[in-house]
């Protein structure tokens, strides 16, 4: 299969036809732009984000952040999904040897239909109406566009059936593979942090409990990975399991927690709280983190 | 395509992966251990709520009293109803108000604002926390 043909697949949003005004040699010269082929792709980044960003927005706490939040705290929500879109754009949206640029345009078109699909459903469950203040119609948009953006993209390439697949690469960077971590942490994250129960939990909880979760967090992402030989799971050949488990495990739940207290200061969550309150209640949101990030690790 | 998506993790990697795997392990170990601290001290324990005020202020409809309730100690404590009195010399009640808060995490602290249609300032204000439930 030569690289012409593999650029034109459906997965990627816009196929050869940028790349004859973009001049790029080395993608798709002269292939025809294929308009039924850019609107399945467009049609799956919208499925994509109706299905990862809909529990999303039927969360009655996430309406309420679309004015409540910090403006600052959001503005540097959307700006940190920008390197991400283009990362999850680059690890599984093209081959390794297409262009930045194009994971660039790959990404903002993604942002954008995870904006256009949020203001649609939001105003479909009329939360968004002609009379609503600004800042809370800008807020809503905005704070719902980024997990529909990265469903957007993860739609597009998980929902499609490409063969030619990025997950054929054996040989994933280390940085790649914390990333990915990261990305499937933030993507639980953005689930759960908003509500309410997340930090009723880390009332609740003895130290016990909370010791007890963290060692869960840790079984379970190892197992993810390395035990119950789902696909896509990592082979360990002559390597003891200890060392995986320090190499990536370990360093993957660390992820997992960071991700998970960067979630809950966003959302406000841990104003005003003593460090033993936020500490457990990240531990908390660690937990379904650290599920999303070994989960990430398969999958993606 | 018949090559296998299996990764392999390889025995002998960059020195950057032993680097971030042992400082990853030295964080989750002191967070253990600092819960595990936590667990051992705070036996037992109770949440120990007190109320300071901090403004008070006029707004369009009568007198903002602004609060924060504190949580000394290392129990939180839920739905913890905070009680604002204007007391006219000996014990006579002008007006009370009351603001329910849902979490005052342990250690924490957590603002809020009762508002009195009198001037609290020309009364005594008595202000409390006059209960809590566990979370």
């Amino acid at each position: 299969m030569d690289l012409s043909a593999r650029s034109c697949g459906p997965r990627s949003f816009v196929f050869g036809a940028l790349g004859v005004t973009m001049e790029d040699v080395d993608e798709a010269r002269g292939a025809p732009f294929h308009t039924t082929a850019f609107v399945t792709g467009l049609g799956r980044g919208i499925a994509g984000a109706l299905l990862f960003a809909l529990p999303m927005q039927m969360t009655m706490e996430m309406w309420d952040l679309g004015f409540a939040m910090d403006r600052f705290r959001l503005a540097l929500l959307l700006v940190i999904t920008v390197p991400l879109l283009v990362g999850i754009a680059h690890r599984i949206g093209f081959e390794k040897t297409f262009s930045w640029r194009e994971d660039i345009r790959d990404a903002m078109i993604a942002y954008a239909i995870g904006i256009l699909a949020s203001a649609m459903i939001l105003t479909l469950f009329k939360l968004l109406t002609p009379e609503t203040a600004e800042q809370d119609f800008l807020g809503k948009i905005a704070l719902q566009a980024v997990a529909a953006g990265i469903g957007a993209l993860l739609g597009r390439s998980q929902l499609g059936t490409d063969p030619d697949d990025a997950e054929d690469e054996p040989d994933s960077g280390y940085g790649a593979e914390l990333f990915m971590m990261a990305v499937g942490a933030l993507f639980l994250n953005l689930n759960m942090a908003p509500t309410e129960e997340m930090i009723l939990i880390s009332y609740k909880m003895t130290p016990w409990h909370a010791l007890a979760t963290i060692a869960l967090s840790i079984l379970v992402m190892h197992a993810f990975v390395y035990a119950v030989s789902f696909k896509g799971g990592h082979e360990l050949e002559d390597t003891p399991g200890w060392h995986a488990l320090i190499r990536f495990t370990l360093p993957g739940y660390v992820i997992a927690l960071l991700v998970s207290l960067y979630c809950l200061w966003s959302f406000g969550r841990l104003d005003g709280s003593g460090s033993m309150p936020a500490l457990m209640s990240t531990i908390v949101l660690g937990f379904p983190g650290a599920i999303g990030a070994a989960a990430a690790r398969l999958i993606l | 395509m018949a090559r296998s998506r299996r990764k392999v993790v390889r025995r002998h990697p960059h020195w950057i992966e032993w680097t971030t795997g042992l400082l990853s392990t030295a964080l989750v170990a002191t967070m253990t251990g600092m819960i595990l601290y936590h667990g051992l001290t705070a036996k037992d324990a109770i949440p120990e709520l007190s109320v300071t005020i901090t403004t008070q202020r006029p707004t369009v409809q009568g007198f903002e009293v602004s609060f924060i309730v504190s949580n000394a100690g290392k129990k939180t404590a839920a739905g913890v109803p905070v009680t604002g009195r204007l007391l006219d010399g000996e014990k006579q009640e002008v007006e009370t108000r009351e603001v329910t808060i849902d979490y005052v995490p342990a250690q924490s602290q957590v603002e809020g604002a009762l508002m009195f249609s009198a001037n609290p300032g020309t009364y005594r204000l008595d202000i409390h926390a006059s209960g809590y439930s566990e979370p």
